[in-house]
């Protein structure tokens, strides 16, 4: 695992402590991830990241793993 | 005009009129109103097959489908009142709630039928898709409803209670009906509306957009859960569906309004907002008026014990940022009184404990004398007769408009995500955690957070305690901040330092 990888489920797993974000694939689907908590999710990433994270980047396609969501970041990024 | 003393009754009126128009929906069926009332019936029989009494209450497993709501409608069709349980809430959790309530039998969906194999112990447990084209017996039901008065209770809700058992809210067809027409008249929901319903059924919030649907013959769209993730999602669906009303939880009104959803989309439907759960800031208003100006907007306030709600206001001028948005004046039969701690009425302008009195008092607290009595208490005002007012705890004053003010609450009652939660119940589960030695919660308010600081055993982690606390409390009674100490700072009594670990955390925060 890569160091933003690693950096990206750790605050993941400070949000949400319980849930195996290395090899969970629907956290959406799944419903192990609510409103409040994609908030604060969306809130961090664009901290660690140095990222702006807009509504239109609110799908779920976008958040439904850690992979997901650190694609999205690398999106961002370049 | 008619008075209705039975809330099946709004059911059996509006079908009458309005067999064939859609009732509730969820995202994949529904349900018309001859629909709901002649499954409904059906599964009455059923209920009234298994049940070893005439009266009692029937708990229905719910979800964000219209299936619930048919679950509360069979029970009150067959005369018994309804206990809503959440399909998601923790089975410890269940049980407690079930051991407390006894029900006569227990109502599922389909696809909750291993959750309710578990929990066939209790009660008869009736599977809703089985039951609802049974061959019914209208004659039987119609007398079992007349049996029951309407001083008897309709449904039974549970909340959040201080000493980590939850306790179980009771409140009669009169209040319900009372609620009601109040709520018909006031903010003048039409058959031609279309609600968006946010609220979850086990959530008392919900009763408004429930019988409204009955009441006025409108149609209730139930939102699914998601979408208040995913707010361009959100917003699509309240236009692709024509939603004009919002019955929702403060905080539902605010995630949209933060998303910054507004600069790309307009729900241009909605016309009106009805909310409630929780302080409402004049900085969502703008938002939302932003992007709908001519929104019509309501702020309700008031606890369960109260059936929903006991004041409202209608925002009829605008508020600047910052500016307290009041809790208004009593709904129509109830009055607020406001008194200091010596059971006192206040001077004008002073602040006090919101205490009501009026026709939609809950019965009481299921099964429990002692928090009826202390909750519950004789009109101090009153000596004359028996006269009942509830003690809200929360803390008000009236401004200089003669408009009540929220100010605070009297105890470590919170507010998170719109439901009323006692921060020493999670204390309580959180100490029964294995590897916990001690645990505080408070709440952020800014952030709308509950932050745990506990202090565990040296191989316990907080994941593993997390996902303990997760089969024990509600989804929004978790934490949402989590921190580990070495050691709990102790006062000068003795006890947990919770002043200074809030303390250290809001200065950490900043």
């Amino acid at each position: 695992m890569n160091y933003d990888m690693q950096k990206l489920i750790e605050i993941l797993s400070g949000i949400c402590p319980d849930v195996d974000f290395e090899n969970e694939k629907s956290l959406i689907d799944d419903g192990l991830i609510e409103s409040l908590d994609i908030v604060s999710i969306v809130n961090e990433i664009m901290g660690e990241f140095d990222v702006e994270i807009y509504v239109d980047d609110l799908m779920p396609e976008n958040f439904n793993s850690a992979e997901d969501m650190m694609n999205l970041i690398r999106k961002k990024q370049a | 005009m008619h008075l209705i003393r039975n809330a099946y009754e709004y059911l059996e009126n509006t079908a009458k009129r309005l067999p064939d128009k859609v009732a509730f929906a969820d995202e994949k069926a529904g349900f018309t109103f001859g629909e709901l009332l002649s499954y409904s019936q059906s599964v009455g029989i059923a209920i009234l097959n298994v049940a070893k009494s005439s009266r009692g209450i029937v708990a229905v497993i719910v979800d964000r489908t219209a299936i619930s709501l048919l679950g509360f409608m069979s029970a009150l069709s067959a005369g018994f009142a309804y206990l809503p349980i959440d399909s998601k809430m923790p089975e410890t959790r269940i049980g407690e709630i079930l051991s407390q309530a006894s029900p006569v039998a227990i109502l599922f969906a389909e696809k909750d039928r291993r959750l309710a194999d578990k929990l066939a112990s209790y009660a008869p447990v009736l599977c809703i898709e089985e039951e609802m084209k049974r061959e019914t017996d209208e004659h039987l039901l119609s007398a079992r409803r007349d049996a029951v008065l309407d001083i008897d209770p309709a449904y039974v809700i549970f909340t959040s209670g201080s000493t980590g058992t939850p306790k179980g809210i009771l409140i009669s067809h009169r209040a319900l009906i009372d609620f009601t027409e109040w709520m018909s008249e006031t903010c003048r929901v039409g058959e031609d509306d279309i609600l968006g319903n946010q609220a979850p059924f086990y959530f008392d919030l919900s009763v408004k957009d429930i019988y409204q649907t009955l009441r006025n013959g409108c149609t209730t769209h139930i939102l699914p859960k998601k979408l208040f993730m995913f707010p361009i999602m959100l917003v699509d669906y309240l236009n692709e569906r024509g939603v004009t009303s919002l019955i929702w939880a403060t905080s539902a009104f605010r995630i949209v309004a933060d998303s910054g959803v507004f600069e790309k989309k307009t729900p241009t439907t909605v016309k009106r907002a009805i909310l409630g759960g929780e302080a409402l800031l004049a900085r969502h208003v703008n938002l939302w008026k932003s992007a709908v100006p001519d929104i019509k907007i309501t702020n309700l306030y008031g606890p369960t014990e109260v059936t929903v709600d006991c004041t409202y206001y209608d925002l009829e001028r605008d508020f600047a940022d910052g500016e307290p948005i009041p809790i208004g004046k009593a709904c129509k039969n109830k009055e607020i009184i406001l008194l200091d701690e010596e059971l006192k009425p206040v001077a004008d302008g002073e602040p006090g404990e919101i205490c009501v009195r009026g026709i939609g008092l809950a019965l009481g607290y299921l099964g429990d004398h002692q928090k009826t009595a202390a909750a519950f208490i004789q009109n101090p005002l009153n000596s004359s007769y028996p006269d009942r007012l509830y003690r809200t705890g929360d803390i008000a004053k009236y401004n200089e408009n003669g408009e009540l003010i929220f100010l605070s609450r009297r105890d470590d009652q919170i507010k998170h995500m719109g439901y009323r939660i006692e921060l020493g119940e999670i204390e309580t589960a959180l100490l029964a955690v294995s590897g916990v030695k001690a645990g505080i919660c408070f709440f952020d308010s800014a952030e709308d957070q509950i932050i745990c600081v506990m202090q565990t055993e040296a191989d316990a982690d907080v994941g593993a305690v997390a996902a303990e606390m997760k089969k024990r409390v509600p989804q929004y009674m978790l934490p949402n901040v989590w921190r580990k100490v070495d050691r709990m700072p102790l006062n000068p009594n003795g006890k947990i330092d919770r002043k200074l670990l809030k303390e250290q955390y809001f200065n950490e925060k900043n």
